[in-house]
């Protein structure tokens, strides 16, 4: 028959760990005196238990493991007699005189407790000694004569411990536990019953305490304590009063995502900003995209109506705007690359939906697909620029990005030339020369594009060095002119040109032609 | 089953004070570790499954392999995921382990609930290190708490991924204190140090520098004091003779600034480009050579999968140990001298002659080969590193991060990170030079927080705001003047309370953090670490251990360090452990409350090496980079 100890406590690991061989109940004869002596005082304990139970109720558990239930001793409600006389064996006296009657009753007191608590927190041994409960459960199933002596020093210790336990339990039966001492066992995971605090002043002790000792788990515990048995505006002013446990509770809310609660609490804190924060956030976890723009709608006109939070506001205003300009031009997009009507969708595929996607983004993805359509557009890149406030250096790097990628130069050349007011163009990118360079490169602008661009540094030594990079000799040649460097321009034409090539002769022309004027 | 498990676990724990002779290292607290674990094992009667926390796998290589847990009647693993159910396997028990954190506890009670009625076997739940309060309050407002046997803990804390580094793995720990101002990562600190004094013996003194550090060290002696009177003065572990004297306790938010500039060293480079994880790094492996690949029994090399080589960086490997430190200049000159040297050994065999002799040679071929393959490996390794540090954006990046240093431009936005922001370089690396410099400038100005702000939204995407509120939160932007950002309360007070005197050029005067003639190949100051910049925390180490914190020679600097400093003297019998004359070094535990960079690390080795009375252990809650900073801000 496999039999089962089972404590209230589901934490008290030397009595729930139990062998399925019953190793436990064997006969301890061959062992040695001292391991028939422990084995001895825990068939006494099982004994008295199993005694008690025929005049309780079933235990809980309907397995078919049978169970036998400790909490049956309080429903029973007394003691019975024979029990006080099961005394423990001399030898273990030594370590205290326990009895099992004590630790009877150190049981039917827990499930007292428990009844007290109504079943809020679980009552839990000392966290302290758990590791050695952990321990000595092994040498409980453990049968060989090898262990014997362990198995005699570690239920003395158990003992030991179960006896410190019982007194404290005794002694708190009707009484609180001091404050502190409450809080040092909720650190600790012990049991401890809050409700025993019954008073406004108590509780607020309480929460001090937790306070002062700063573990989040403690004061949280103390919290939704006092959540749930205070009133709603008493517990209002007592987290306004102690700013950090409503920091605690709001931290507690969020990663249980309880935003309902965790708004109001934040209002009525006055702590608007971080309600905003919240309307924020919650709006940005919406699944649709229509839901996300009626919320943040909504949080532009509730959380961040507070005027401290303008621009905080003016942000979520300018998210807005930008998703009510993706969806309809994402859509329509969508419906002419279906239909095929439009041949840029099947040069540059749209494979994403735009809605969503940053500012940069979406003017990007305009320049790529709409850069034609007039400013008064939805989808014009011009448009985007002036809504949200794009700096020409945005609004150029981009879109000359997405022009270079469908090479329309002339387009590019366009946007990076400005007018002088005596109307005389000039290339005037505010990019700057090594990122506009590279786009260009990279798209493969013809030699003549990079030719052009180069010559617009105002710069030779930059325009030199640039050259050099992008292999541009007739513009290289041009800057060892303009630096009059006659040395450089000759290496470079040895080593670098081959003669007879259009490149050579026009370096050798240069070299030729008298006007220029060398430093060396 | 072996009966060694001791009575209890604080024996279990004891230190090995015998062996007060050599180095103290790490390897004590593995050896515990290992101790607590296979005593926890042995309690469960019978075969085991284990379903795993995927991290925690991990983790616990650290401290056993698979074959040991199998020797302790472990017959099957598993992972934990969210939403299976129990998995079937014929053992006796099922232990579901995991990382102490809520949302690990949903997974667990979607495995129980999944308990088949007819299962015969015992589940039980296990918190490493702790149980905390709200998991068990989780489990049983599942419902689950009458279907699992128990609830336990396993309070493994400290993990030693070196022979002087232990640290938490507890990465949550820095978000958790700032963005939150939940300051329970400090009694998980408590209780770590704690366990720690139980295997070293109890520190002589502890020191502390900050406000957390300060509650720390409250926490520390309260718990020990409580301890005893639980004890009943029965066995102290006062009357062990530490191995460790002393112990200073350092808050990272004294020094936010270090992390976010870009480390120099060769560990700080490969845990930057590559990231270091549980002292194993993962690179690109169509690099190495494919010879390198076969010879798993190499403990260096392992392959992960098809596309990744993993390596493991530990002072295992000799090669290793003597490059981790140096700075990335120093490291081919170093590394071409060691294969010249190897290769010499190498041609020795031509000058044997006799049998003997020949013997000799063959004797020290295996290790030869290790050598060889290390230096192969570490060469392959720093060709990767120097990929990228030759690269423009890097070189540009390194730039920016100088100039901001030398607080070149402190009324205006760095043209640099604007640049970058439009060409949409990966978010974290902007906003950690953002941050550099709102740190250094002592603040940004309205308009330039404004204009990042813009350019960052624009760029990136609105959904960002929440994460720069969150490092507005944290103090690592703020605007100038004002003690929090326009209505965003400052967790960590110091940076607030310092105002002027904490700004950066009144520190870098005060302890010379920014060092300009800095050798990098034989350094002469731990400012190498950093090409040329001292990390505050390291100087405050250097000051420790030379004239000390109180001495007046320093009285100046130390009153603008930000934050609570101070000292608790134990009451100790047997007076000063260890003593020099024994021609041991004294050891000194450094632990970084919020992360440490592999960089100080090494700064704090530097200072090790040259200091005749000291030597510094470290310990942090984890180990960090700009990146991985940031993003635990970012991530909530």
């Amino acid at each position: 028959m496999a039999r089962k100890f089972q404590f209230d406590n589901p934490d008290d690991s030397y009595w729930n760990e139990s062998s399925a061989g019953g190793s436990f109940f064997d006969d301890g004869g061959s062992a040695s005196t001292a391991q028939a002596t422990a084995r001895a005082a825990l068939n006494d304990l099982f004994d008295s238990s199993a005694a008690f139970r025929n005049n309780s109720k079933e235990g809980s558990r309907a397995e078919d493991v049978e169970t036998v239930d400790w909490s049956g001793a309080l429903v029973s409600g007394s003691i019975p007699s024979p029990l006080q006389s099961s005394r423990f064996d001399p030898h273990t006296k030594q370590s205290g005189s326990l009895s099992a009657t004590d630790l009877l009753s150190t049981a039917s007191s827990f499930s007292q407790r428990r009844n007290e608590s109504k079943g809020n927190v679980s009552p839990q041994l000392a966290r302290s000694q758990r590791a050695a409960s952990v321990i000595s459960e092994g040498s409980v199933e453990s049968s060989g004569t090898g262990f014997s002596q362990l198995d005699h020093t570690r239920l003395k210790s158990e003992h030991k411990k179960l006896q410190i336990r019982y007194e404290q339990v005794r002694q708190e039966r009707y009484h609180p536990p001091e404050i502190d001492e409450t809080i040092r066992r909720l650190l600790r995971g012990e049991s401890a019953i809050l409700e025993l605090y019954k008073t406004k002043h108590k509780k607020v002790q309480l929460l001090e305490a937790a306070l002062d000792l700063r573990d989040g788990n403690v004061i949280l515990a103390v919290v939704l304590f006092l959540k749930q048995t205070l009133a709603d505006s008493l517990f209002r002013d007592l987290l306004l009063r102690m700013p950090r446990a409503a920091n605690h509770y709001v931290a507690y809310l969020r990663d249980h995502f309880k935003f309902d609660d965790l708004s109001n609490i934040l209002f009525s804190l006055g702590r608007n900003d971080d309600a905003a924060a919240v309307e924020f956030l919650v709006a940005c976890r919406k699944q649709t995209s229509h839901a996300k723009v009626q919320s943040l709608k909504r949080a532009v006109q509730s959380g961040f109506s507070d005027p401290t939070l303008n621009q905080e506001a003016a942000i979520v205003a300018d998210y807005v705007a930008l998703l009510e300009r993706q969806i309809p031009v994402d859509s329509s997009d969508d419906t002419a690359s279906k239909q095929g009507r439009e041949q840029k969708f099947k040069v540059y595929p749209k494979t994403a939906t735009l809605v969503d996607q940053p500012t940069l983004t979406t003017l990007y993805y305009c320049a790529l697909y709409h850069f034609d359509l007039p400013q008064n557009s939805f989808a014009s890149p011009l448009a985007v620029k002036e809504q949200h406030k794009l700096t020409e250096k945005q609004y150029s790097w981009l879109v000359v990005k997405a022009l270079a990628r469908q090479k329309r130069w002339a387009d590019i050349e366009r946007v990076l030339t400005t007018k002088s007011l005596l109307g005389s163009a000039k290339i005037n990118p505010v990019i700057p020369w090594t990122h506009l360079l590279t786009i260009l490169a990279r798209h493969d602008a013809s030699h003549d594009t990079m030719a052009k661009y180069l010559r617009a540094i105002p710069s030779w030594e930059e325009r030199l060095v640039f050259a050099l990079d992008y292999k541009c000799s007739d513009v290289i040649v041009d800057c060892y002119v303009a630096l009059k460097d006659r040395q450089k321009l000759i290496e470079y034409m040895s080593t670098k040109l081959t003669a007879h090539t259009k490149e050579h002769y026009y370096a050798e022309g240069v070299l030729r032609n008298s006007m220029n004027k060398w430093k060396n | 089953m072996t009966p060694s498990a001791g009575p209890t676990s604080a024996d279990s724990l004891s230190a090995p004070s015998a062996q007060s002779s050599g180095r103290v290292t790490m390897s004590h607290m593995r050896d515990a570790n290992r101790r607590m674990l296979f005593d926890f094992l042995r309690t469960f009667d019978g075969s085991k499954a284990i379903v795993w926390d995927g991290d925690l796998t991990k983790q616990f290589t650290l401290i056993a392999g698979f074959s040991e847990l199998k020797e302790h009647g472990v017959a099957r693993m598993f992972p934990l995921k969210a939403g299976q159910a129990a998995p079937q396997c014929d053992v006796e028990h099922v232990l579901y382990m995991t990382r102490t954190s809520t949302d690990r506890v949903r997974a667990i009670i979607d495995n129980v609930r999944g308990v088949r009625q007819d299962d015969r076997r015992r589940h039980h739940a296990v918190f490493v290190p702790d149980s905390s309060t709200l998991c068990r309050h989780k489990l049983k407002e599942a419902g689950v708490h009458e279907r699992l046997e128990s609830v336990k803990e396993l309070a493994i804390r400290f993990y030693s991924t070196d022979a002087d580094v232990a640290t938490l793995l507890a990465p949550r720990s820095l978000p958790t204190l700032l963005t939150r101002a939940d300051w329970s990562p400090l009694h998980e600190v408590a209780l770590a140090l704690d366990q720690l004094e139980t295997v070293f013996g109890q520190a002589t003194r502890v020191h502390y520098m900050g406000d957390w550090a300060k509650k720390t060290v409250e926490l520390l002696g309260k718990k020990r004091e409580q301890d005893a009177i639980a004890r009943g003065h029965e066995q102290t572990t006062a009357n062990q003779i530490p191995l460790i004297d002393d112990i200073i306790v350092i808050d990272r938010w004294i020094d936010p600034l270090t992390p976010l500039i870009t480390q120099l060293t060769y560990e700080g480079l490969i845990d930057e480009l590559f990231g270091i994880r549980y002292g194993t790094a993962l690179f690109p492996k169509d690099r190495f050579f494919q010879k390198n690949q076969e010879k798993t029994s190499s403990s260096a090399a392992a392959a992960a999968d098809n596309k990744t080589k993993k390596v493991a960086l530990t002072s295992s490997d000799d090669l290793f140990t003597e490059l981790r430190n140096l700075n990335f200049n120093a490291v081919g000159l170093t590394l071409s001298k060691h294969i010249k040297y190897l290769s010499e050994q190498t041609e020795e065999r031509h000058k044997a002659i006799t049998v003997r002799e020949c013997k000799e040679f063959v004797k020290r071929l295996p290790e030869l080969e290790v050598a060889r393959d290390a230096a192969g490996l570490h060469t392959t390794i720093a060709e990767l590193i120097k990929e990228s540090t030759t690269s423009k954006s890097f070189l540009d990046t390194i730039q920016c991060e100088q100039e901001i240093l030398n607080c070149l431009e402190t009324e205006r936005p760095m043209p640099y990170i604007e640049e970058a922001i439009a060409k949409g370089e990966p978010f974290i690396k902007v906003l950690r030079l953002i941050c550099m410099h709102s740190l250094v400038s002592d603040g940004l100005k309205a308009k330039v927080l404004d204009q990042y702000r813009r350019e960052l939204l624009q760029s990136y995407g609105h959904e960002y705001a929440d994460t720069l509120v969150q490092v507005q939160r944290a103090g690592l932007i703020r605007e100038r003047g004002e003690a929090g950002s326009r209505g965003i309360p400052l967790t960590y007070l110091s940076i607030s309370r310092a105002g002027q005197t904490a700004a950066f050029p009144a520190l870098n005067k005060a302890f010379r953090l920014l060092v300009s003639d800095v050798n990098e190949k034989s350094p002469n100051d731990a400012s190498y670490v950093y090409s040329g910049y001292a990390p505050l925390t390291v100087r405050l180490c250097q000051y420790w251990l030379n004239p000390g914190w109180r001495s007046p020679a320093v009285a100046d600097p130390m009153k603008r360090v930000p934050g609570a400093t101070g000292v608790v003297q134990r009451a100790t019998d047997i007076g000063p452990g260890r003593s020099v004359a024994d021609g041991i070094k004294r050891s000194v535990l450094v632990f970084f409350i919020g992360g440490v960079t592999y960089a100080e690390i090494s700064a704090l080795r530097f200072l090790s090496s040259k200091d005749e009375n000291y030597e510094f252990l470290i310990a942090s809650t984890h180990i960090l980079n700009g990146d991985s900073m940031l993003t635990s801000l970012n991530d909530e």
